[in-house]
């Protein structure tokens, strides 16, 4: 499976894209990874297949490595591109869900 | 140790590189004082092919494409995809490997029974820059000796795994077995240790104080013991000098690795190497670095192995692994000068000798494995 960029078209981005929200991500334990060159391999517990990350993928993964307020990852994103806000926050979160759902992310905090 | 820069540095640019060549760059890849490009060209098809092949065999992709990526080697983007697609490929296959040892971990904790990583995560995450520019082929784990036996089982409960041989007779395991490879249920195989050479340099390592000195690594979001820094490059230098005639290149490159850019303290290596009766080894190590890597190596630990000279048991025990009539009958002779005691040297010769019923079924039989012992101890005495 391979996720090239934040935002998938075919999981919408839940709740409003601006909403403030106490939200810390984390990459999930039991999760290991590897990077080669321009994408980043994580196999996540549960599955024998690694996830292929790419692109923004990637440096979502990269920002990862410590545990990161969602609205400092937004804003960090958000600084890096001449997107418009709304769309990267909804695309970012729309990703950092699929994350969360094939196991390789985890966050705590209000999520709803 | 440090790498005093080379006189005449080997670029490559001269002469059209040859895939030898390449590897040799390749493996030698990110080390201090290693030329920042090979060559000024993408290799011919023929040469690129070949490259591609050994780095596979040696088990280096991911030295391979670091050098690609730094520009060190130049490539065509076909080539570079081939690289890239061998490296994902078998960072894959690392990756399910870090997880059962994470879960290995998990079990053998669990259980209260007390493990030390060896080579594979622990070498990538702990000596490498990148831990991806380490493959590795299966699982290594060390265990106490009294504890071996309970690992053994818990090991092979959680995991559905088979022992690969049989005990070689009752007790043997626990006094002189190196490792008992479990193979589970998906196929991984699972080297469960309980010291880091057989025979030989094995009966002067301190076992206890593997563990005495173990540190952690992180990977999968926990903690993992490894080896210590000096213990860590003692193991890489048996291993890469007591493996296999000619190492692979990443068992070298480990060596390679550890010597320039290890957090060992170089007088706390010859201190340990010189309990352990394993100087030679470590001067087999530096001798695999200066010849198959193509590297210097200066320091401490270069300047007291240049100066020292093997004994003759010593140069047996390293002949009967990687000499022309390596064998384990080889090996089990060479190991009795390092046996202390009449008693322990019967003990050794006994269980070796004499095997049991189970491993010799295993081994087709008491003639065959007599005929291949005699065999092989004849053609040492016939030396």
């Amino acid at each position: 499976m391979a996720t090239d960029a934040p935002g998938d078209p075919e999981r919408p981005a839940e709740g409003a894209a601006n909403a403030a929200r106490a939200v810390t991500w984390h990459r999930a334990p039991g999760a290991v990874w590897r990077r080669s060159s321009d994408r980043t391999l994580v196999l996540c517990p549960g599955h024998d297949e690694p996830l292929v990350l790419s692109g923004a993928g990637q440096a979502i993964w990269e920002l990862l490595d410590e545990p990161i307020g969602e609205d400092d990852l937004l804003a960090t994103l958000s600084d890096a591109t001449d997107a418009d806000p709304d769309q990267v926050a909804a695309d970012v979160r729309a990703f950092l869900t699929r994350l969360a759902d094939e196991g390789a992310a985890a966050h705590e905090g209000d999520g709803s | 140790v440090t790498a005093p820069p080379t006189p005449d540095p080997p670029t490559g640019t001269a002469a059209a590189p040859t895939a030898e060549s390449l590897l040799r760059q390749v493996s030698a890849f990110g080390l201090p004082g290693q030329p920042d490009r090979f060559c000024d060209e993408p290799p011919e098809e023929a040469v690129w092919s070949s490259l591609v092949g050994r780095c596979r065999g040696q088990r280096v992709p991911g030295l391979l494409l670091a050098a690609i990526d730094a520009g060190a080697l130049p490539v065509t983007d076909e080539q570079r995809d081939q690289a890239q697609e061998t490296h994902l490929g078998s960072m894959g296959s690392v990756l399910r490997l870090e997880r059962r040892l994470l879960e290995v971990a998990d079990v053998l904790e669990g259980a209260g029974l007390a493990m030390v990583t060896l080579k594979g995560s622990a070498l990538a995450h702990l000596a490498y820059p990148d831990p991806s520019w380490r493959f590795f082929g299966d699982v290594d784990v060390l265990v106490r000796s009294d504890e071996l036996a309970a690992a053994l089982e818990t090991l092979a409960a959680a995991f559905t795994a088979l022992r690969q041989v049989p005990e070689v007779r009752a007790g043997y395991d626990r006094r002189f077995a190196k490792s008992i490879t479990l193979r589970t249920a998906d196929g991984l195989e699972l080297d469960v240790h309980r010291n880091l050479v057989f025979g030989t340099f094995g009966f002067a390592i301190d076992l206890d104080e593997l563990f005495a000195t173990a540190r952690t690594f992180e990977a999968g979001g926990r903690q993992v013991a490894a080896l210590g820094p000096e213990a860590m490059l003692l193991h890489a230098c048996y291993h890469a000098g007591l493996g296999d005639s000619t190492p692979r290149m990443n068992s070298v490159r480990d060596v390679a690795q550890l010597l320039l850019t290890g957090e060992h303290d170089p007088q706390r290596v010859l201190a340990m190497a010189e309990r352990w009766g394993s100087l030679a080894v470590l001067q087999r190590g530096i001798t695999l670095c200066r010849e198959l890597l193509g590297i210097e190596v200066a320091g401490p630990l270069a300047d007291a192995t240049a100066a020292y000279r093997p004994s003759a048991r010593e140069t047996r025990a390293i002949d009967s692994y990687v000499g022309a009539n390596r064998s384990h009958s080889a090996k089990m002779l060479a190991s009795l000068p390092f046996i202390d005691g009449l008693g322990a040297k019967a003990a050794f010769v006994g269980a070796s000798l004499l095997p049991s019923k189970g491993f010799l079924q295993q081994r087709r039989g008491l003639r065959a494995w007599l005929r291949k012992g005699w065999r092989s101890l004849r053609r040492r005495w016939q030396r």
